[in-house]
């Protein structure tokens, strides 16, 4: 939709004000919010704020140009964010004609344009511009399809920078303890404004990374959201195009989002999602997450770290659920010590806003209902695929039973054989690495190359304070399925290199079937443990006995050596500890 | 019902001054009315939308350690030192009393027997000259009135600093107009700073019935600190220019040079360098490397260096951008 944009304010009674610094230019992309320009008059200044999300595809004045009430000075191909000026700015169908011939000289009709291509990928997250590349590779002419930045979620709102924001906060955590180590802080300052830019840096450090890997394998990525036209065909439009995409195969990665729960208050625009959470400037006095899973955690312990008093309200009997006990208690014990109260068991009834704008959320235990008082929510629930993307009915593609995400086989089709799915959407496991590997078994499939998915080795990370992550079966796993087992624990406190680094929480956890003595999982929790964990996922993954693991030898002083000390303690021939 | 404050700032340095304005100007809630006053030392305020090298003397303010700070609110460039006393209204959009403001202050007056009055060009005159400039901006719903009083301030540092260099400099964005300015001390000898605060607090709470509030401890450190870091930075203070051009020029032993330069956002975006220098040097390599640089003498002295090999030639130019780039 085109919108007009018009003075519609000056200070006072002012009839006329100067144009002052103006912060954009014709072309670009501007957001609801944004300042465009400073308006000057003799009662006041004052900023102009786009009410819409689009681009500025015409501007008409200049810096020290003098401007009236109501005049027009714009165009913006965009979105209204704020209702009540849309509907007056808004450029009729009638006049559209007229406009648009008028202003030619500066817009370009997009431009009518067909593709034919052997695989469509629609998303660029880590599933579908793994598997553009993999396609790409074997040989396919790939076009793909994002409506928003490459890299997906993982990359612009989720793993990548909450890292990012990590790493501020794990150093800040260390400054805090810096005299431990014999050295001495003064004026240490938090600047979050500081945080958010260095995250966006490391963010569209990688976006345009994954946009050279793109250009180099030759494919072809247009901006925009896909449209299903027919069986075989997509459209999208943009600016600049106006594209219909043939396709041989189709590969759908359209990804999740975060989901809500339904109670009082949780639709009320100021109840935070992780995407808000990563774009907060300043640091809330208090905060209340709903949901204590990897996410919720994750933010828990940032915000908490940040001098934020942060409360955690799960609905399970324990934060990250699915993980081992022992692990669940490092986090938890670190959690409490750090200051982050958790509500576990608890179901969040409602969440009200105070005539303060303080948030007030009801929760219930099985014998109590309480309240939490706090700044600020966060919602942290899990994320729901995005199954509505696309128009799967007319692409022959079927939901899985209970309508949760895509039905995919072990090889990623889905119910149309032409038509694969991968990652979120499928909603098997939302985790970035599956969806790169479905990505890459997808487009194996498709250039005829028999390739399977399996989940029953899939590594987690979860970076709270300290870090925890699981791969292979856990204990709970192993228990449901029956399966004897027995482990060995080597706790970091009595590694070298742990204590020298004054990192001395958590474990390292080995997995091993009872009576094959293969090693068919593990757990670690403490420094490095998201990175350790690779060898424990190779030792499953090429089926290697305890027996033989044990025979490997890991340097000193490395913290990989707990891995060898827990690999030597399942069989009870543990040097370290006892 | 209304909550009315008054706050006084026992800093002189404007960054901590403008900072704090604008702490709460974002985080004062609807309901209240604040009355603020503050004073610098030796500095240049200059509008939201002027260009610093246009509006001020920097290479004089470089020499006698003037700070330049750029406010929120439109208007001109104006000097203070201790000689002068601001004063801040803030309140919503919807409460503010422009009028009812400058009554306060022109009460204030009054009742030390000097009679001033508004002249509608957001000045304040006694006798037909200017002692306060007043200034306005809103923002977030949020309406923010500041002025000036001119009681002691030195007026020959006045028209030092704000007399710009015969630097050609073609600019766009807001100039300031020069007025007929008068010190109060010179209406009234016997005027004193602890006096007139106490008078405008007076005539402040008369109308709102409160006293001064100490804010120390409900001031959020790190969320001021993040205004003052602005206040600061170079980049607010100089690189929010609008854009202008530049001409150099300038007569050498070694023969005439002209620089051209196109400015945006305190970086260098085009530059344009005639010369009939007899000596050959590597003018064409300076012309481009002066471009897509930030515009202040640390870079352009560095690709000075890195271009001229002659040092004369070298130590002329930097003399020539000396006069104006900070």
């Amino acid at each position: 939709m085109k919108y007009d944009l018009i003075i519609n304010k000056l200070s006072g009674h002012d009839k006329t004000g100067t144009i002052g610094k103006i912060n954009v230019k014709e072309g670009d992309s501007i957001k609801h919010g944004d300042v465009l320009f400073i308006i000057e008059s003799q009662k006041g200044t004052l900023k102009f704020v786009s009410d819409y999300d689009g681009i500025l595809e015409k501007l008409s004045i200049h810096e020290g140009d003098i401007v009236e009430k109501k005049q027009v000075i714009g165009i913006v191909e965009g979105e209204c964010a704020s209702p009540e000026s849309c509907d007056i700015n808004t450029i009729k169908e009638t006049p559209k004609k007229t406009l648009k011939t008028s202003y030619s000289f500066g817009i370009s009709k997009p431009q009518k344009k067909e593709y034919e291509k052997e695989v469509v990928v629609v998303g660029g997250g880590p599933g579908g511009y793994v598997a553009a590349i993999r396609a790409a590779q074997n040989g396919k002419s790939v076009l793909l399809i994002e409506e928003d930045r490459l890299g997906g979620t993982c990359l612009n709102y989720g793993c990548i920078p909450t890292k990012a924001i990590i790493s501020s906060v794990d150093l800040l955590r260390k400054i805090k303890v810096s005299e431990e180590f014999g050295l001495e802080v003064e004026g240490l300052k938090i600047n979050m404004p500081d945080i958010i830019e260095r995250k966006g840096n490391v963010v569209n450090n990688l976006v345009s990374g994954v946009e050279h890997l793109m250009e180099k394998n030759k494919i072809e990525v247009i901006e925009g959201r896909a449209q299903v036209e027919d069986k075989n065909i997509l459209s999208v439009k943009n600016k600049k195009i106006d594209a219909k995409i043939k396709f041989e195969n189709l590969i759908i990665a359209t990804g999740s989002s975060p989901k809500s729960i339904p109670i009082e208050g949780s639709d009320c625009g100021s109840i935070l999602n992780s995407k808000d959470l990563l774009e907060l400037k300043e640091i809330p006095q208090s905060m209340t997450i709903i949901g204590g899973g990897v996410i919720g955690m994750e933010f828990a312990f940032i915000f908490n770290s940040l001098g934020t008093k942060v409360n955690i309200i799960e609905f399970f009997p324990s934060i990250l659920n699915n993980m081992d006990d022992d692990i669940i208690e490092v986090v938890r014990e670190s959690a409490i010590k750090s200051g982050i109260k958790l509500y576990e068991n608890s179901c969040a009834t409602s969440i009200k806003t105070s005539l303060e704008g303080t948030k007030i959320v009801e929760f219930r235990t099985e014998d109590s209902h309480n309240i939490l008082i706090s700044d600020k929510v966060a919602i942290a629930v899990g994320r729901s695929a995005n199954i509505d993307s696309l128009d799967l009915e007319k692409l022959g593609v079927e939901l899985n039973e209970n309508e949760s995400g895509i039905s995919v086989d072990s090889k990623m089709r889905t119910s149309n054989e032409a038509i694969y799915a991968i990652g979120d959407v499928t909603n098997i496991m939302q985790l970035a690495h599956v969806a790169s590997h479905q990505g890459i078994v997808a487009a194996d499939n498709i250039a005829g190359i028999y390739s399977e998915m399996h989940y029953d080795n899939i590594p987690s990370a979860v970076f709270t304070f300290p870090e925890v992550g699981s791969t292979g079966l856990t204990e709970k796993e192993c228990t449901q399925r029956n399966i004897e087992y027995k482990i060995g624990k080597f706790p970091l406190f009595a590694n070298g290199k742990a204590q020298a680094m004054g990192e001395t929480e958590g474990f390292v956890k080995i997995i091993a079937n009872a009576e094959t003595n293969l090693v068919i999982g593990g757990s670690i929790a403490g420094i490095h443990a998201t990175d350790l964990l690779s060898v424990i996922t190779n030792l499953i993954d090429s089926k290697t006995s305890i027996d033989k693991a044990s025979h490997t030898i890991y340097a000193h002083p490395t913290t990989s050596e707990s891995v060898h000390e827990a690999i030597l303690s399942a069989d009870n021939k543990g040097i370290h500890y006892v | 019902m209304y909550k009315y404050q008054i706050y006084i700032s026992d800093s002189f340095d404007p960054a901590y001054n403008l900072a704090l304005e604008e702490y709460f100007i974002n985080t004062l809630s609807s309901d209240t009315k604040l009355f603020y006053l503050w004073q610098n030392q030796n500095t240049v305020v200059i509008g939201r939308n002027q260009n610093p090298y246009k509006e001020c003397n920097l290479a004089e303010m470089k020499r006698d350690n003037v700070k330049l700070t750029r406010r929120l609110s439109g208007g001109g460039a104006v000097y203070h030192d201790l000689g002068n006393l601001n004063f801040t209204f803030i309140s919503s959009e919807k409460s503010a009393d422009i009028d009812l403001n400058i009554n306060i202050i022109i009460n204030a007056l009054k009742s030390l027997n000097i009679n001033s009055e508004f002249n509608g060009r957001n000045d304040i005159i006694a006798e037909e000259r200017k002692f306060s400039g007043n200034a306005f901006l809103i923002e977030n719903e949020m309406h923010c009135h500041h002025g000036t009083l001119l009681v002691d301030v030195d007026m020959s540092k006045l028209t030092k600093y704000l007399t710009v260099s015969k630097l050609k400099i073609e600019s766009k964005g807001i100039d300031s107009i020069s007025s007929r300015v008068v010190n109060l001390k010179e209406l009234c000898p016997s005027l004193d700073f602890d006096n007139l605060k106490n008078k405008l607090i007076d005539s402040f709470s008369k109308i709102y019935d409160c006293q001064v509030k100490s804010y120390d401890n409900f001031i959020d450190k790190n969320l001021l600190d993040n205004y003052m870091k602005k206040y600061q930075s170079w980049d607010w203070n100089y690189s929010e220019s609008p854009q202008f051009d530049i001409a150099l020029e300038k007569k050498f032993s070694w023969g005439i040079i002209e620089i051209l330069a196109k400015i945006e956002n305190g970086m260098i975006k085009k530059t344009k360098i005639f010369t009939d220098s007899i000596i050959l040097d590597n003018f064409k390599n300076l012309e481009s490397s002066l471009e897509n640089i930030k515009f202040n003498t640390n870079s352009i002295e560095t690709q000075i260096d890195k271009c001229i090999k002659s040092k004369e030639i070298s130590s002329d130019i930097k003399t020539l951008f000396g006069d104006i780039s900070n």
